[in-house]
């Protein structure tokens, strides 16, 4: 058979039919190696593929978001790929499993749905409009295929219907609201005193021995912070300024006095004759006279336009073709322009177009500012173009240089630069140069910090460029008990004045709770009670840390009172006194605080089942990530 | 193979062939292509009342969105949230219109028709789905805001493991704290609290914090003698 086909394809229709498979074989091949094929995903969810495109999309979406919400100079750390793709995986494999199972449930967004909704987008819309120019592009722009960008919606959508459906019909029972506002809208008639912390601070009194000790006990508080001083060198665009040469300002100055928007503008009008097909030159140069002897005739300029022009544009505006800053029009108008004095006509001018009487009717005198106005300003552009070229040169010379260097000052010496040495830095910087996290995290590299090398040349704008090194390296380190005195009596001294302020609010407490009335002991110690009737933990009546101490107070029984201190975060103890509880009734609310309740109710155990239907789904789901 | 002496030969056994087999093999193509055309006939249909059915639940779903505020949206969702369960029975939509038809109604304060509607998805979702776990869940907290405690409890008693326990027992907690049962309560809203902190990720629970706060005792912070039981028990 071989035989026999080998014979055949001698003729030349069964080579361009062999011709016609190799083709075809080479196309498919190619295909083939551009989509990839086969199995490149990241991850698989239920034997659905992940692909790294649509990561990687997700990825470059939360950059955008990152940027636009910390700005430009955001710190590269965050922005790291690795980083970042990570959660962007998390999301997606979330996002697959809730829409397999929306599948499972036969879910769908029927086309001419989806159609309607993106019909009905806003930035697809031009005037009002739906325009699949927009579409398109705007699709682009964000790197989406309309197909892609229908396939995600459409994902978007029937996740959004299970979420409804699940989650979406929640709502609040009216045992559940009842139940609810009792606890959230209870109201506690509050008594509370304060015993300031000043009030204690002069009693107390540090010894030396209780210094020592706290000293040895919390030695690991007393660590100096780990910092380095370094050595580096800064390039800055100022240092490479040098005097500006007279020449070149002059012909920078030249070339800027006849820039566009310092030039003379003229405001010109015409009457243009036009040579007619057919129309012989005796014709035309009467024409040509005709219009002449009525403008010598003292006839208004415009009239003759309106009446003669041939250019039917500027003939009924009287001629005019509005301004010209020297080069709108054919050379030849444009001097004849240049010499005519305001409401002067000029004589016939000759142009490609025809023959033209030109009036100048309007002259904007361009003021060029002279060249001790706008001297500073050229000086420093020329100064900042050439000190530039100079920077550029010197950081790649620098870069070569440092690279291989076993110091900085071998290096500056070469390039005549100053090598400066820094206060100590710390790795959490704040303030100075070395607070930027670029050099920051030059300067903490294990290649500078451990191996001692220079670092890169880092460029910290396009003016400033900074390369470093360690001179020293402080680790942290136990710091002497003089240096450290200072803080530790003041630690010491506010545990023991808080310890004191408890004591007398315990005493206050125990006075009460034996049945002495509230203004004797408030006599005894010197302040005053404040009084809430019916507070509200939530409303505000009461500081926070006595809203929280009343109303974590089991209620006392009718008629009885119950008392208990609490220390604020500055150091004041409250003394506080709960006498009356009314639990709270929904009823009784506003309308917005029922509504809120409902809503808080409902959308509490909405997203406890949501949260529970996505880990069911994940449990149950067989995911491999590569 | 057999090998014919002439085409006559042939023409005679392929004749032969035909009156033997011939009707079997027309109607083997004939159902062949029926079976063929009608599959992808009745795939056509049922993704046809698919999209039907979605897109009244999309209309829906805009209505309940309005439906807090008008009346009339209230009105257009409950129609097509009751054509859904007519039109489309056995569909998850059907299902979904159910629960928003008993939202609806424990919104106006109807539970009789609240419980009826959850009762009806219950038995129409398939047991031990998604569907019908959330749909036990709201039937039990209706059941309780009726007053048939025990009849809500037992709802909640759901032999298995599920996904869902989080939410019964929060749902739990509340029956028992509404008949005053603090101490099962608490144990209840415990137990929720300690299986939704053990997924990743934080939910604002602020309410469930606030009924934990108020069951759980606090020693004070000047000793006093303990809380004896009936304190607690408050």
């Amino acid at each position: 058979m071989l035989q026999d086909i080998r014979q055949n394809i001698q003729g030349t229709a069964a080579k361009i039919v062999v011709w016609l498979i190799v083709i075809a074989f080479a196309g498919f091949g190619i295909e083939s190696i551009l989509l990839g094929g086969g199995s490149s995903g990241v991850a698989e969810v239920n034997g659905e593929e992940i692909s790294p495109q649509e990561v990687q999309q997700m990825v470059n979406t939360q950059k955008r978001q990152l940027i636009a919400m910390l700005g430009e100079n955001i710190d590269p750390a965050l922005l790291d790929d690795q980083r970042l793709s990570g959660q962007a995986l998390e999301g997606i494999i979330q996002r697959r499993l809730l829409a397999q199972s929306a599948g499972d449930m036969k879910l769908t967004v029927s086309e001419s749905e989806l159609g309607r909704i993106i019909a009905g987008m806003e930035q697809f819309q031009m005037n009002g409009e739906f325009s699949p120019e927009v579409y398109k592009s705007a699709l682009a722009q964000a790197g989406f295929t309309p197909s892609s960008f229908k396939a995600g919606l459409q994902q978007d959508l029937v996740i959004n219907q299970l979420r409804s459906g699940l989650v979406g019909s929640e709502f609040a029972t009216p045992a559940e609201l009842d139940l609810t506002a009792s606890i959230v809208a209870e109201q506690r008639d509050v008594r509370y005193l304060t015993i300031p912390y000043d009030s204690a601070q002069t009693d107390v009194q540090v010894g030396e021995e209780q210094i020592e000790a706290y000293y040895r006990e919390n030695e690991s508080d007393f660590y100096s912070r780990e910092t380095v001083v370094l050595n580096y060198i800064e390039l800055a665009l100022e240092d490479f300024f040098e005097p500006v040469d007279e020449n070149e300002l002059q012909s920078l100055y030249e070339q800027e006095k006849n820039s566009y928007q310092y030039r003379t503008e003229n405001r010109v009008s015409h009457i243009l004759l036009t040579r007619g097909e057919g129309e012989s030159d005796a014709d035309f140069s009467a024409r040509v006279s005709a219009v002449q002897s009525a403008l010598d005739g003292g006839e208004a300029f415009a009239a003759v336009a309106g009446e003669y022009s041939d250019d039917v544009g500027s003939a009924s505006a009287g001629g005019d073709l509005g301004f010209s800053g020297g080069d709108a029009f054919p050379e030849a108008m444009e001097e004849a322009i240049a010499s005519l004095e305001v409401g002067a006509v000029s004589p016939p001018v000759e142009t490609d177009a025809g023959t033209h009487f030109i009036q100048v009717t309007e002259r904007r005198d361009g003021d060029a500012p002279s060249l001790a106005e706008l001297r500073p300003e050229l000086e420093q552009r020329i100064r900042e173009r050439e000190a530039r070229a100079r920077l550029l040169s010197a950081v790649e010379e620098l870069r070569d240089i440092a690279f291989n260097a076993q110091d900085l000052e071998g290096p500056a010496a070469e390039l005549d630069l100053e090598v400066q040495r820094s206060e100590p830095v710390a790795r959490n910087q704040l303030d100075g140069l070395f607070a930027s996290p670029s050099l920051l995290s030059a300067a903490f590299s294990e290649d500078v910090l451990e191996l001692g090398h220079n670092s890169e040349v880092v460029e910290l704008s396009p003016r400033q460029f900074v390369v470093l090194r360690v001179a020293e390296h402080n680790p942290p380190a136990l710091q002497p008990l003089d240096s450290v005195r200072e803080d530790i009596v003041a630690t010491i001294t506010e545990r023991q004045v808080r310890e004191a302020i408890s004591a007398r609010a315990e005493q206050a407490v125990a006075r009460l709770r034996q049945g002495e009335s509230v203004e004797d002991v408030a006599d005894d110690l010197g302040y005053e009670w404040q009084l809430e009737i019916g507070a509200e933990q939530d409303a505000g009546m009461l500081p926070p840390a006595v809203a929280a101490a009343a109303f974590r107070l089991p209620a006392p029984a009718e008629g009885e009172t119950r008392v208990d201190f609490t220390l604020t975060a500055a150091g004041d103890a409250q003394v506080i006194e709960v006498s009356r509880v009314s639990p709270g009734s929904y009823a009784s609310l506003s309308a917005p605080r029922q509504q809120q309740l409902r809503q808080q109710i409902g959308r509490e155990l909405g997203e406890l089942v949501l949260r529970e239907y996505q880990q069911g789904l994940r449990k149950a789901a067989d995911i491999t990530v590569y | 193979m057999e090998t014919y002496r002439s085409e006559e030969e042939q023409v005679e056994a392929l004749k032969r062939w035909w009156d033997e087999n011939g009707r079997s093999t027309v109607i083997g193509i004939a159902l062949a292509l029926v079976g063929v055309f009608g599959w992808q006939g009745w795939q056509e249909y049922s993704q046809g009342q698919r999209d039907a059915a979605s897109d009244i639940y999309q209309q829906l779903l805009q209505a309940a969105g309005g439906a807090a505020q008008s009346p009339a949206q209230q009105g257009v969702a409950e129609r097509l949230a009751q054509r859904l369960k007519d039109e489309y029975a056995g569909s998850t939509y059907a299902q979904f219109a159910g629960l928003q038809l008993a939202r609806l109604a424990v919104a106006d304060g109807d539970l009789e028709q609240a419980e009826s509607e959850l009762r009806a998805v219950l038995a129409d979702a398939s047991s031990g789905g998604d569907v019908a776990l959330v749909a036990r869940q709201r039937l039990a907290r209706v059941v309780a805001a009726r007053g048939e405690t025990d009849a809500a409890l037992a709802l909640l008693d759901v032999s298995g493991s599920h996904p869902y326990q989080a939410s019964y027992a929060l749902a739990r907690g509340d029956i028992l704290f509404g008949e005053g049962r603090r101490a099962d309560a608490l144990g209840a809203y415990q137990l929720a609290r300690q299986l939704e902190s053990e997924s990743p990720g934080q939910l604002n629970l602020a309410s469930l914090e606030r009924k934990l706060a108020r069951l759980s005792p606090v020693s004070p912070e000047a000793p006093e003698p303990a809380p004896t039981a009936a304190e607690v028990e408050q």
